[in-house]
């Protein structure tokens, strides 16, 4: 990065500002280190999942929703597999990046790893063992276009005896505490652009540097930092994903889940603009229907302490084949605000499909991804 | 609330975009408003930097373990015997094997230290845990634990690597969907927080990689890894742990 990425803020009084008074040098470095660390250092777990015991398909495939933000050249990604009844389960797995129309992007793996590629044999821990160790790779996305949303797809082909995975990560590594390579895409502010005595200049739209590149950082850590992604994914398959064929069925429940409870997700709102600010974020769902009729999903938000409200959307049919959509059937962006007036600005989300009428044809579910979509 | 960074505003204030024409010429100096307004919305971001660290279903049915007439120790093979020694329904690490039959891990998460306002050091954000239970009418006890630790695996959790712990029970008579968090067994309001005290260790900052580079030389960040854990135990009856959550928070 171009400046030293700190692991806590610095800390700024606003007594040392005068009015009338120019700024000092140092409030430019505590610009870029607080910057620095938002962008730098703030980085997102992209997601967190286990996965329900009764979906223990031995070869399944997975979903994972990610979109590339500058700067960002490494993803964690950990894994742990389901042993089977066999003393010895393993089984291999190949993670790749693909864009929403399934067109592979190019990605490599972390000193040439083959753990994640396909090719290595991985083994599942087995069940008379408390110990349970995490299989982990890191992914460099540097090659990926920043602000474009790519489908990390998990196949884990059992070699003997596995049941899939019990559960798997993907977090965003932070940047470099101090890297001298700057990447075409390097975000944050030059710290020697604030050295005393250094004119900290306007720049223009073609030149972003000096105030217009503090602005524009401004608007990228506001928007991007961090990305917040609240998601789960399922096995990709019309026998362990999640359907829908009633009214008023629920697809996180209906099967396999089955406890006839609609799970429940806390999640703090974040509230930059006060209290009567919402925060904002973009559905994505992949998803299959079986006739050309249109499923409705919806989205329940409810603030703690508050009253509920439905997101209700209506889905483009996808007649027999699985689509990755953050629009509707009308074509408009499915947006979710998720209220910060809750006590602590916290809300709980849920998810149902809606059934209007009995034609409303079968639907599965294998992600549902709330993006954040501050701008 | 720690001390992040002094805020003019309690909101990010809104400015004009980069590229736009801007008040200031090349030359002029940038004055204590618009110095204001930038310090502000940095603090005002790092406020709201919170993040969700856990979003994710639970396993759905769970085994019962009736430790009254069998430890739920029993059959695992690579802890040491005295771990268990703990009734179940105690309030210890060490009362249940933290095996895939009884809890769910999350992470590594890497901590983003704020600043403790008694010392100014850097000073672990509070972390709210939650889980989303069914309950059955016929389960006549009930424990749920919730963990950070540094430990990422089971057998040495109880090697003094806890940051926070917490433990709650149900007893006999409840159905239902529970939302069970460290302080409450129905917490429908504000979710309370595990707190990590004092600070964070200095010398369990580990380096991580953040870029490969061959020709140049690797970029590494500093970071402290620390894990989220889930525990629980049913006695009895058909019981479904339906969802886990976790966030940073204020």
């Amino acid at each position: 990065m171009l400046c030293p990425v700190p692991q806590t803020p610095p800390s700024t009084r606003l007594a040392r500002l005068v009015v009338n008074n120019p700024v000092s040098a140092q409030h430019g470095r505590e610009w870029a280190g607080g910057l620095a660390h938002l962008i730098g250092y703030c980085t997102t777990p992209v997601t967190e999942q286990t996965i329900i015991d009764s979906a223990s398909s031995a070869s399944p495939t997975f979903y994972v929703a990610y979109t590339k933000r500058p700067g960002i050249n490494l993803l964690r990604i950990g894994v742990e597999a389901r042993a089977g009844a066999a003393t010895a389960s393993r089984g291999r797995l190949a993670v790749t990046a693909q864009t929403s129309l399934g067109v592979a992007a190019t990605t490599s793996w972390l000193f040439g790893r083959h753990d994640m590629d396909g090719t290595g044999t991985l083994s599942a821990t087995s069940t008379v063992l408390a110990d349970r160790p995490v299989i982990t790779c890191y992914l460099d996305i540097s090659a990926l276009t920043n602000g474009t949303v790519y489908d990390l797809k998990f196949v884990w082909t059992d070699t003997a005896g596995s049941k899939g995975l019990l559960s798997f990560c993907v977090h965003e590594q932070p940047l470099g505490s101090s890297d001298p390579i700057a990447s075409s895409d390097e975000p944050g502010i030059d710290i020697n652009w604030t050295r005393a005595r250094q004119g900290l200049y306007d720049g223009t739209s073609t030149t972003p540097r000096g105030l217009q590149r503090v602005l524009g950082q401004l608007a990228v850590a506001r928007a991007q930092c961090p990305r917040q992604g609240l998601q789960l994914s399922t096995i990709e398959d019309t026998t362990y994903a999640w359907h829908v064929t009633a009214i008023n069925a629920t697809p996180t429940t209906a099967v396999p889940f089955g406890t006839g409870s609609t799970p429940k997700f806390r999640v703090r709102a974040r509230g930059l603009y006060g209290t009567a600010s919402t925060n904002p974020y973009l559905l994505r769902l992949r998803y299959q229907t079986s006739t050309t009729n249109h499923p409705v999903f919806r989205v329940a938000v409810t603030p703690v302490g508050g009253a509920v409200t439905n997101y209700d959307f209506t889905l483009a049919s996808s007649s027999g084949v699985w689509v990755a959509k953050t629009t509707d059937n009308a074509s408009a962006n499915m947006v979710v605000s998720l209220p910060t007036t809750g006590t602590n600005q916290e809300c709980w989300v849920q998810f149902y499909a809606v059934a209007a009428t009995s034609s409303t044809p079968t639907a599965w579910v294998s992600q549902i991804a709330l993006t954040e979509l501050e701008t | 609330m720690s001390v992040i960074q002094e805020r003019g505003y309690s909101k990010y204030i809104k400015h004009p975009p980069a590229g736009s024409a801007t008040p200031l010429a090349n030359g002029d100096t940038i004055d204590s408003g618009i110095a204001t307004v930038i310090d502000s919305n940095i603090g005002t971001m790092q406020t709201e930097s919170c993040r969700q660290l856990v979003f994710s279903l639970g396993p759905g049915i769970v085994t019962a373990l009736d430790y009254t007439n069998g430890s739920p120790f029993a059959g695992i093979a690579d802890l040491a015997p005295t771990d268990a020694g703990h009734a179940p329904s105690q309030s210890v690490v060490g009362a249940i094997p933290w095996d895939r039959r009884t809890a769910r891990r999350f992470g590594p998460f890497y901590a983003v230290a704020d600043r403790d306002p008694g010392t100014g050091g850097p000073c672990m954000r509070k972390v709210v845990m939650e889980m989303n239970v069914t309950m059955d009418v016929a389960c006549t006890h009930s424990d749920f634990y919730f963990l950070l630790t540094t430990a990422e695996s089971a057998r040495d959790i109880a090697d003094g690597n806890v940051l926070s712990f917490a433990h709650q029970s149900l007893g006999a008579g409840v159905s239902g969907q529970k939302f069970i968090t460290p302080a409450s067994t129905n917490q429908t309001g504000a979710g309370d927080a595990l707190t990590v005290t004092p600070t964070i260790d200095a010398s369990l900052y580990t380096p991580t990689f953040s870029r490969l580079d061959t020709t140049n030389g690797n970029a590494e960040s500093l970071v402290f890894p620390y894990w989220v854990w889930f525990g629980y135990l049913f006695q009895s009856g058909s019981n479904y742990v339906d969802s886990f959550c976790a966030f940073e928070t204020r």
